[in-house]
């Protein structure tokens, strides 16, 4: 099993609910995006456009966050998700210089919350205990919610239909047909890291 | 009787420096706790130029151990017996950079508490893991060289086999990261090679100055290591540029033409050109010679220094970014550069001068 993702750039509308539904998912604090959507202005007047792209961890089928490791702390479990064991991870931040697609984050602090002055919401109270200070962190695909047969937080959030979820190794998934049928390429295909996720420009 | 009244006298025109020195120690030692309480917030160092003045210090440490090892090292194996008699202080330097190293990295990782993992899970897939191996390894070699085998041109081989690879490995930790295209060069293991033997033979000349024995050949050693250090930096820029990496060649601009410019050609023409030319010319002055040697040394730190910045300026598909050093960090530095210092001098007063 490999599980991916499909991102129709001609679907995304670049309204960030992904990276908020990320957000409100993992609690991440201020400064760490497990997803984002880069926003960027192509072509010049009268044709200039934006063209929106999701960046998240490729789950790669040869990580290079996880030859670096020093520890070991960063694996890829069977089901194709690379996770970070926040119990082994030191810290070096190795992986983070290693990732071709800037899809890792260390937790600076679980004191600083969105509201500035105004101490922790008691949702981050709660969220940032998830966290461990000093550790690296990244997208899993939101794997609780893949245990109770949910979809990541991103994808059952998009209001544009543009991110499709599933398992690259099932012929028939959904996943699978899309790279198919409308040429889905992943990002840095020269990079050998055999990313799966997959964009249709 | 005599001996209390010898010490004594011997240590009392120490005891000023030792005391500056624990100073700078105590700097460290307060900016440390500080970013252990506040976390990673304390330094400057962001999610994309996440290695900063703790690693650059750590590479101009480790660096300078391996150089002064391996002029030790030369000395025993023939090579340039006239630092011989200077053995005792090269391997006390040695030891001193290396520790000083050490904590220089444990003062970058967010727990340096579970350090002790790449002992119990190694993964040696990881140049991390085969660095943190090899500076125990050059540690042990030093303390053995130091303390047991003095005169031992086997343990003098193993010594330079232990420093070389040890610079070798520090710059395949950059060289490996395919996921920074700056770092992801060839030459500059090599380059680490020549800066931990710059730097090394630099701190030598400062201290001790070019009159001594080997003297003369030192600087004119440092000056050809310099003109080589100055040409591999043109040859990497020049390669980079047009050697089709777009990352790679957009970060250099970075460097050769962009914001990191001042810092760039300054290190070349302050760190590397003017040493050199210090070094090179006919001035024997021993003022010119320790100029040139500290401007030999920042020279190297400056140079690992934009090498870990420019080479994450530029996040992927994201603004450009870039690193300021915090006050913490700074604190750090002064601690790291304060605990070598500190551990040499107590290492030429407690290890026996006849080992």
């Amino acid at each position: 099993m490999q599980y991916g993702m499909v991102i129709n750039r001609q679907r995304c509308i670049g309204c960030d609910a992904c990276t908020v539904a990320c957000k409100q998912q993992n609690g991440t604090g201020p400064g760490i995006f497990w997803r984002k959507v880069i926003k960027q202005e192509v072509g010049s007047y009268p044709t200039a456009r934006y063209v929106f792209t999701p960046l998240l961890c490729n789950q790669c089928d040869q990580p290079p966050c996880k030859d670096v490791c020093p520890v070991g702390a960063t694996q890829k479990q069977a089901n194709g998700i690379v996770t970070v064991d926040a119990d082994k991870c030191i810290g070096c931040r190795y992986c983070q210089n290693a990732c071709p697609y800037g899809a890792r984050y260390f937790v600076p602090s679980t004191t600083k919350g969105y509201f500035p002055g105004k101490g922790l919401s008691p949702y981050e109270k709660v969220a940032y205990q998830k966290h461990t200070v000093g550790t690296v962190g990244k997208c899993t695909f939101c794997t609780d919610r893949l245990s109770k047969g949910e979809q990541p937080a991103c994808v059952q959030t998009c209001p544009a239909n543009a991110l499709t979820f599933g398992d690259l190794d099932d012929a028939n998934s959904a996943v699978s047909k899309l790279i198919a049928s409308r040429n889905a390429q992943p990002l840095k295909p020269d990079a050998g890291t055999k990313p799966n996720v997959y964009y249709i420009s | 009787m005599a001996t209390p009244v010898q010490v004594r006298q011997a240590s009392s025109p120490d005891r000023p420096w030792l005391i500056g020195l624990a100073v700078l120690v105590i700097i460290g030692i307060v900016a440390w706790i500080a970013q252990l309480v506040i976390g990673l917030d304390a330094l400057g160092i962001g999610q994309s130029v996440a290695w900063g003045v703790y690693i650059a210090t750590f590479f101009v440490l480790a660096g300078a151990g391996s150089g002064l090892l391996l002029g030790s090292a030369t000395a025993d194996l023939g090579i340039v017996p006239e630092m011989a008699g200077e053995r005792r202080s090269l391997l006390i330097g040695a030891l001193a950079c290396y520790i000083a190293a050490g904590f220089a990295v444990l003062m970058d990782i967010g727990l340096p508490w579970r350090a002790l993992e790449m002992i119990y899970s190694p993964n040696f897939k990881s140049m991390f893991v085969w660095d943190f191996y090899f500076l125990a390894l050059s540690v042990i070699v030093t303390l053995v060289y130091l303390l047991r085998a003095p005169h031992s041109k086997r343990v003098a081989g193993l010594a330079a086999a232990a420093a070389v690879l040890l610079l070798l490995v520090e710059g395949s930790i950059l060289a490996v990261t395919a996921g920074t295209p700056l770092w992801h060069s060839g030459l500059i293991p090599v380059m680490f090679l020549i800066e931990g033997v710059v730097t090394a033979m630099s701190l030598v000349l400062l201290l001790r100055g070019a009159a001594e024995a080997g003297g003369e050949r030192m600087r004119r050693v440092l000056a050809a290591l310099l003109a080589v250090l100055f040409v591999c930096t043109l040859v990497e820029m020049v390669a980079v540029l047009y050697g089709g990496d777009v990352e790679a060649a957009a970060a250099m601009k970075l460097l050769a033409a962009g914001s990191f410019a001042p810092m760039y050609w300054g290190q070349l023409v302050i760190g590397v050109l003017v040493p050199l030319a210090l070094f090179a010319g006919p001035s024997r002055s021993r003022g010119n010679l320790r100029t040139a040697a500290v401007l030999a040394i920042l020279g190297v730190f400056v140079a690992k220094m934009n090498l870990l910045v420019a080479g994450r300026a530029l996040p992927f598909m994201e603004a450009p970014t870039s690193y300021i050093p915090s006050v913490v960090e700074i604190g750090g530095l002064i601690g790291l550069v304060g605990l070598a210092a500190l551990l040499f001098v107590l290492g030429k007063r407690v290890v026996p001068s006849q080992s």
